[in-house]
């Protein structure tokens, strides 16, 4: 844990969060594998076949392959070295989605041949292959988060080309927020409520302009107007009945935490997301009021939904 | 996890690497192993094809044992040399078939490297260090392949890529191989280099030389500090033989009076040498599993681990069976003011009873009709050259009185039938004389200045004592086929064409061809170069390198240089490794708007720092107002990718560029 903790507080300052990573050499480490442990043992074995056998071809070969190892140690650094690692367009997700990370990937030496570099977060792992392009987008697919602003931690990029026997690896951090919208929850909270409020706030536009398409009916209140009353009905049922309408032209609404009546906040959140999406999808004009009273003005179209989102989001 | 599947990337490279290692060892196998290891490639293939599934333990069982059964075949044995590097091949081509997981490749490639090395415990010529570095390429070609990407197949790019590093490595293996410390071995192994070597025996009986001489076997490499001698004078002594039992000779199985290489000895003492004809000489020595070393007369000074023998030959404690340097100074005129004892002198008067009682009639007529011992000499020489004697490399079988058969039956022999007889017709008369075997001669490599001796330059000849002289060479073959003493075998036996007459793959036997004879002389010595400075580069080399390289430098000023060398490389190194990279920060989308504008500044657009992609539309529509719709069109795409949210329109904003470009480069 303490180990864990120190070698943390290291990496932070070796390799410090930044907006964009160029590989080099304080960036990069370089080990062997345990191939290469065991091909290190083949050559120790190879000298003392070479000095008991008093063979000079033997040495010459020992030598040579102890050569390439070494070689071996540069070529493995050199394909790590000079790649460019900068965060993609991230797009917000869902709390229940998983995440895909976009990295753009470009090389500093147009020449190198960048080949089997493995990207790592967690479960995920892409490869990646810089051959003749100069620049490669490549996606991790993160598993889903908490609402809120997602910070990943650092991602591991390693290589083994071209011998497998030395390891070159780097922990990178990138300065990346990924917005992650609460989980839409489907309600039916808002199908009544909304046309109560546009009742009640402006009545007397909905009774000019709108009303064009009959909604339902519901007992009569005092104050309803004489001409919504549903006559038909009350021939049949002695009891008066007022007509509600409801307009799909451009009635404005709010989407108002009270009206969820719900404790949780993340569900109320939920909810409330459930109801931007809904309502954007049909292409009604809306508000949002957050739980901290916070209002978003109306407004219709994705950008506004995308506000609405974000702001759920972030509260 | 996906299950790991074994690309054919890798997988070829591992088959034809393992193929080129088995050739080098190919002589040396068996066929019935050979077809073992092929028939493991097979079914390899087979399993790569999906032909047939891995197989189960139960098979790979009996494979195992099936390999085993084959070496004990072979070698009777499985331990030692011979029999561990033919393991070590079965094992690898067996361990190809169950390759299943990344981890058998490399267990399998590691392998490799090791038959690789057990190779050269057979062979260290040119030819095989050269099948060995391309097995090393392919190899680590294997090692790139097993580690490439999975999605192109590039068995091309793996090779060159694996030449490339073998190539960069190679300086710094030569720096290792050259500076590394030779160190003694740490525990005693003795290794048998010398299957099937030609050679002489400890006894020569006639046709032995004979035979020697079909070889074109490399004998040894001469180099001298001096000029060359004639080649008349280059008797390279190696065996005297002083007993003779009617048809053989063979060497006194005592010997008599050693001495190591520097100390003084009684017996050398009477040896008078003229120090102005003194000449130093170094000499390779192929191994041939025999204590005896080449020398010319008379040896005198020498490393310590030689030994001197009374017959002024020259010997090793232990059978050479390795590739054998050794130096030595010798006198080519010098004469012996000592004496005989009586026991020496019985000895090299010896001749065994009831045998060629004919010749012994003939030498005591001959000796009596002879006014000294010189005249004798003189006469039978002349006996060989008057009398019809021919020199010929296929002498007709002699039988149990071989002197008798030849003196006067047959009359046709090869240098050791001459030098037998001689010798015997000397002893008939109680004059001392030997048989010395060795080789006579040598070609001279005009591109290295040093002299190779081959198998085919086998000689036999005499010596005879004379009083205040000592020990006297006499070359009875001189006599009848003087060519062969000036020119060699080759032109001595020119008439017979029985020249290396069974050796057809001997560059040897084509002498005649001129560009044959020049290859063969830069091949012999390219493979000299060889052998003095790899093969054979040992504690003594390593010290010589660098007393020529760092004359007249203290040992401080050599720590020094070495510590200079050290921190430039590292210097070098790791400028490659800090070397500062200046971040490429924007996307490619951004890039290529850059690009875009660059392109346009060309054409007098100018962009400014604060100009949004708008406003330099708006400066693009002022001088091109035809071009309204296609900028307006790119403004859009390019401020919706970039700020807004569409998204994979880079290859349509391209495009637009693209189009852009065009229109404006061809009004202009």
């Amino acid at each position: 844990m303490i180990f864990t903790n120190f070698l943390n507080s290291w990496l932070n300052k070796r390799i410090p969060i930044a907006r964009q990573v160029t590989l080099d050499y304080k960036k990069i480490f370089v080990f062997p594998t345990k191939y290469g442990f065991l091909y290190s043992l083949m050559l120790a074995l190879m000298l003392i076949g070479s000095i008991n056998y008093a063979k000079s071809l033997g040495y010459a070969l020992t030598f040579w392959l102890a050569s390439i190892i070494l070689l071996g140690i540069i070529h493995t650094y050199k394909n790590l070295l000079g790649l460019t690692i900068q965060p993609g367009k991230q797009m917000a997700v869902f709390a229940d989605q998983e995440i895909t990370l976009n990295l753009n990937i470009i090389k500093h030496f147009e020449n190198n041949r960048h080949d089997s570099i493995i990207f790592k977060y967690g479960q995920s792992a892409r490869q990646l292959s810089l051959i003749n392009q100069t620049s490669q987008q490549i996606q991790l697919r993160l598993p889903a988060q908490k609402r809120g602003r997602f910070q990943p931690e650092r991602i591991l990029i390693e290589t083994y080309y071209p011998l497998g026997l030395i390891r070159a690896w780097s922990w990178i951090k990138l300065d990346i927020q990924i917005l992650i919208y609460p989980a839409p929850l489907k309600n039916d909270v808002l199908k009544y409520e909304i046309v109560q409020q546009n009742n009640e706030t402006s009545r007397g536009q909905l009774m000019t302009k709108g009303g064009d398409e009959y909604y339902g009916i519901r007992d009569y209140q005092n104050g309803d107007n004489l001409r919504h009353v549903a006559w038909k009905n009350y021939a049949k049922s002695q009891k008066l009945s007022t007509k509600l309408f409801v307009n799909h032209a451009s009635p404005s609404r709010d989407i108002h935490w009270q009206n969820f009546h719900d404790n949780n906040i993340e569900s109320l959140l939920s909810k409330m997301t459930y109801w931007v999406i809904e309502l954007s999808k049909q292409g009604k004009e809306f508000s949002l009021t957050l739980p901290d009273n916070s209002h978003l003005k109306q407004g219709s179209g994705t950008s506004h939904e995308t506000s609405c989102l974000e702001a759920l989001a972030n509260y | 996890m996906i299950s790991f599947q074994i690309r054919r990337n890798g997988l070829f490279w591992i088959i034809l690497a393992q193929l080129i290692i088995l050739l080098t060892h190919f002589s040396r196998l068996p066929f019935s192993l050979i077809f073992f290891c092929l028939f493991c490639v097979g079914v390899r293939t087979a399993i790569y094809y999906d032909k047939i599934d891995y197989p189960k333990t139960l098979i790979k069982f009996l494979c195992i044992t099936l390999g085993l059964i084959l070496t004990i075949q072979e070698y009777h044995s499985i331990i030692g040399v011979e029999p561990g590097g033919t393991l070590l091949i079965i094992s690898n081509f067996l361990k190809l078939i169950e390759m299943k997981q990344k981890r058998d490749i490399y267990i399998t490639i590691i392998l490799g490297y090791f038959t690789i090395l057990s190779g050269f415990l057979f062979s260290q010529t040119i030819s095989t260090a050269l099948l060995m570095i391309i097995a090393t390429v392919i190899m680590t070609a294997a090692l790139i392949g097993v580690n490439q990407s999975n999605s192109r197949f590039q068995p091309f790019f793996a090779i060159r890529y694996a030449g490339i590093i073998v190539l960069q490595s190679a300086p710094l293996m030569l720096l290792l191989f050259i500076f590394f410390p030779r160190i003694p071995p740490l525990w005693n192994i003795s290794l048998d280099e010398t299957r099937a070597q030609t050679g002489f025996s400890d006894s020569i009986s006639p046709g032995d030389v004979s035979n020697l001489s079909q070889s074109s076997a490399l004998a040894f490499r001469v180099k001298f500090d001096s000029p060359i001698p004639d080649q008349s004078k280059l008797y390279w002594r190696g065996l005297v033989l002083s007993s003779f039992d009617g048809r053989s000779w063979r060497r006194l199985s005592y010997s008599i009076d050693k001495r190591r290489g520097n100390e003084p000895s009684q017996y050398w003492e009477n040896q008078i040498l003229q120090s102005d004809s003194e000449i130093n000489y170094t000499v390779t020595l192929q191994p041939m599993n025999k204590k005896w070393l080449f020398t010319l007369m008379m040896p005198s000074i020498t490393q310590n681990n030689l030994i001197f023998r009374s017959d002024f030959t020259t010997i090793t404690e232990q059978p050479i069976r390795k590739l054998f340097q050794y130096q030595l100074t010798s006198n080519l005129n010098f004469y012996s003011s000592g004496q005989l004892t009586s026991q020496q002198a019985e000895i090299e008067t010896r001749l065994p009873q009831w045998s060629n009682q004919k010749s012994i009639e003939f030498a005591r007529q001959l000796y009596q009709k002879s006014n000294n011992t010189a005249d004798y000499i003189d006469k039978i020489l002349n006996h060989f050259t008057t009398e019809q004697f021919y020199y010929t490399l296929k002498p007709p079988f002699l039988g149990k009185n071989s002197v008798d058969d030849f003196l006067f039956t047959s009359k046709k022999g090869f240098c050791e039938h001459y030098a037998s007889s001689f010798a015997f017709l000397m002893r008939a008369v109680n004059i001392p004389a030997r048989v010395v075997v060795g080789y006579q001669g040598g070609e001279i490599n005009p591109l290295g200045d040093y002299v190779v001796v081959h198998q085919y330059d086998a000689h036999a000849w005499n010596e005879v004592w004379i009083e205040n002289r000592g020990w006297v060479r006499f070359d009875p073959t001189a006599a009848i086929s003087p060519t062969r003493i000036e020119k060699g075998i080759e032109q001595a036996v020119s008439n017979e064409d029985s020249f290396l007459e069974n050796d057809y793959l001997s560059l040897s036997r084509y002498k005649s061809n001129n560009l044959i004879n020049s290859i063969r002389l830069y091949l012999d010595s390219a493979n000299y170069l060889w052998n003095q400075w790899v093969v054979n580069y040992n504690t003594q080399k390593q010290l010589d390198f660098f007393k020529n390289w760092f004359k007249g430098f203290t040992r401080e000023t050599i720590i020094l240089l070495l510590g200079i060398f050290i921190s430039c490389t590292t210097l070098l190194l790791s400028y490659f490794f800090i070397l500062k990279l200046k971040p490429k920060s924007v996307d490619p989308l951004t890039r290529d708007y850059l690009h875009f504008c660059k392109q346009l500044n060309k054409k007098g657009l100018h962009r400014l720092e604060i100009d949004t992609p708008q406003t330099f539309a708006n400066k693009i529509i002022l001088k091109h107002p035809e071009l309204t719709d296609r900028i307006n069109y790119l403004t859009y795409l390019y401020n919706e990718t970039q700020y807004g949210n569409k998204k994979n329109n880079d290859d349509k904003i391209k495009q637009a560029m693209k189009r852009i470009i065009k229109k404006i480069h061809k009004q202009s």
